[in-house]
């Protein structure tokens, strides 16, 4: 499939040399693609300097690395933006350290749990009764737990947290969101991973956080289309994204190696957050259902391997159908 | 990696109608241009129902029994085929889309026994069998009702 560009089409070569870095990873997922990419005919145009006013967009995974930098952004184009986060006292030195940068910024902190689907219907129900709309959530919570970890309702934590504790969310909060938009943040690790309808809790074979997280993010992009169709009744725009490489402490703590090799050319936070600040920001809304990274859509599969059939990804999502509950909710 | 072919297409018709239509494996008669014949053998139309379909494939007429995998409506359908030498799906996802709608059509083939000789050729088939099928789907789509 060809993935789909958005707005006006680049110049052939400006289209080969990005499509040659994204395949390339290293020198597209760093900050050279980036810098290289905004340089290029056809980079697309930035979202108006106030296309958020008077919007609400919430935020999870507020607190640390790509979710400051992504509050940042959205709090410039003139946006309400609720930090979600799960410590409370993290969220407020956050909010009070962007208001200081930014005084005239709209902010507000809340606290979930998103592993923790009750947690989660708790705060849907909470923040749904004040505000009758949303225009976005972006989904940017994440974890890689050092050992196997289970959520309060027993899914693999790392699962919870990108993907089921995202979808009931998002589900809980329809109404809000119709006619608005919804960013999962994935990772280009998923490139590396087959989707796993057999084992979505990581039962089979020893525990690797990274090869668990890069699963989570492979089950997220298999899911995307299906939810995409679904939630597209109330107009929802859904997309998901990478950030590419950005040292955010999520690397710092979980990949120490990675970093000190690509330390010198890894994204920082705004980098990382740019793609889904213009999902959410830039008119007209892109197309739903893809997986985008610096602002284009982007194939989900590299390698043959990786590439799973009708029976596959049926399974996954009947798996993730009933570990939401989507069935009683339709 | 079995044989799969993704066409996707907007119609004018609203998603309900999409889902209602297609959901009724019946009417692959009509917007099918591989189905000779296709009629109910069990069921109502819900998950389950098992339909005979007789299509011709390269030339050669086949009968292949499909049942109804996965009904989600309006936004979901999925039927499997088998027999001896074939196993597929048809899978199709409908999105909201201004008035009408987007429709995703993926369908993947596999084939058991001496069938597998024919792989190759079928995979140099299929782009123009699925344009085909898509045109026709599109046709048949585009005479229902849209969003009020």
């Amino acid at each position: 499939m060809t993935p789909y560009q958005h707005g006006r089409r680049p110049p052939l070569v400006a289209r080969a040399l990005d499509t040659a870095m994204d395949r390339s990873m290293v020198l597209g997922y760093t900050t050279i693609g980036l810098r290289v990419r905004r340089a290029l005919p056809g980079w697309p145009a930035d979202p108006s300097a106030d296309a958020l006013e008077g919007k609400d967009v919430l935020v999870t995974g507020a607190s640390s690395g790509l979710g400051v930098a992504t509050v940042e952004a959205l709090a410039a184009l003139g946006a309400t933006v609720h930090l979600v986060v799960r410590d409370e006292a993290k969220g407020e030195r956050v909010r009070a350290e962007i208001a200081q940068r930014r005084p005239d910024a709209q902010l507000r902190v809340w606290r979930c749990d998103v592993g923790d689907l009750d947690d989660v219907r708790r705060f849907a129900g909470v923040i749904g009764d004040e505000l009758s709309t949303i225009h976005a959530v972006i989904h940017n919570a994440g974890v890689m737990p050092p050992e196997r970890t289970e959520s309060a309702q027993g899914h693999e934590l790392s699962m919870a947290v990108h993907l089921v504790g995202p979808v009931v969310m998002t589900e809980a909060l329809r109404p809000q969101l119709a006619g608005g938009r919804v960013v999962l943040v994935s990772s280009g690790g998923l490139y590396g991973q087959v989707l796993r309808a057999d084992d979505p809790g990581f039962l089979d074979g020893d525990y690797s956080p990274t090869t668990a997280y890069a699963r989570s993010k492979r089950m997220q992009v298999e899911m995307l289309p299906i939810l995409a169709d679904r939630w597209s009744l109330d107009g929802i725009h859904l997309s998901a994204m990478h950030p590419g490489w950005a040292d955010t402490p999520g690397v710092q703590d979980s990949l120490p190696r990675f970093r000190a090799i690509t330390r010198p050319v890894l994204r920082d936070d705004a980098q990382g957050a740019d793609t889904s600040v213009w999902l959410v920001a830039v008119e007209p809304v892109p197309p739903a259902g893809l997986f985008w990274h610096d602002r284009r859509a982007r194939p989900i599969n590299l390698l043959p391997t990786t590439r799973v059939g009708q029976d596959g990804r049926s399974a996954a999502w009947a798996w993730l159908t009933r570990s939401t509950d989507l069935d009683a909710g339709s | 990696m079995k044989p799969t072919v993704t066409r996707t297409f907007t119609t004018t018709a609203a998603p309900e109608a999409v889902f209602d239509y297609l959901a009724d494996f019946t009417n692959a008669e009509e917007w099918d241009p591989g189905t000779v014949s296709c009629e109910r053998t069990y069921g109502g139309g819900e998950v389950g129902t098992i339909y005979r379909n007789v299509s011709s494939f390269m030339g050669r007429e086949t009968q292949i029994a499909y049942s109804t995998a996965e009904l989600e409506r309006p936004t979901r359908i999925h039927f499997t085929g088998h027999n001896e030498q074939f196993d597929g799906h048809d899978v199709l996802g409908i999105r909201a889309h201004g008035q009408g709608s987007e429709v995703t059509y993926t369908a993947e083939f596999a084939f058991n026994g001496v069938a597998r000789l024919a792989v190759p050729l079928v995979k140099a088939y299929l782009p123009r069998l699925a344009n085909k099928t898509v045109d026709q789907l599109k046709t048949c789509l585009d005479r229902l009702p849209s969003s009020a």
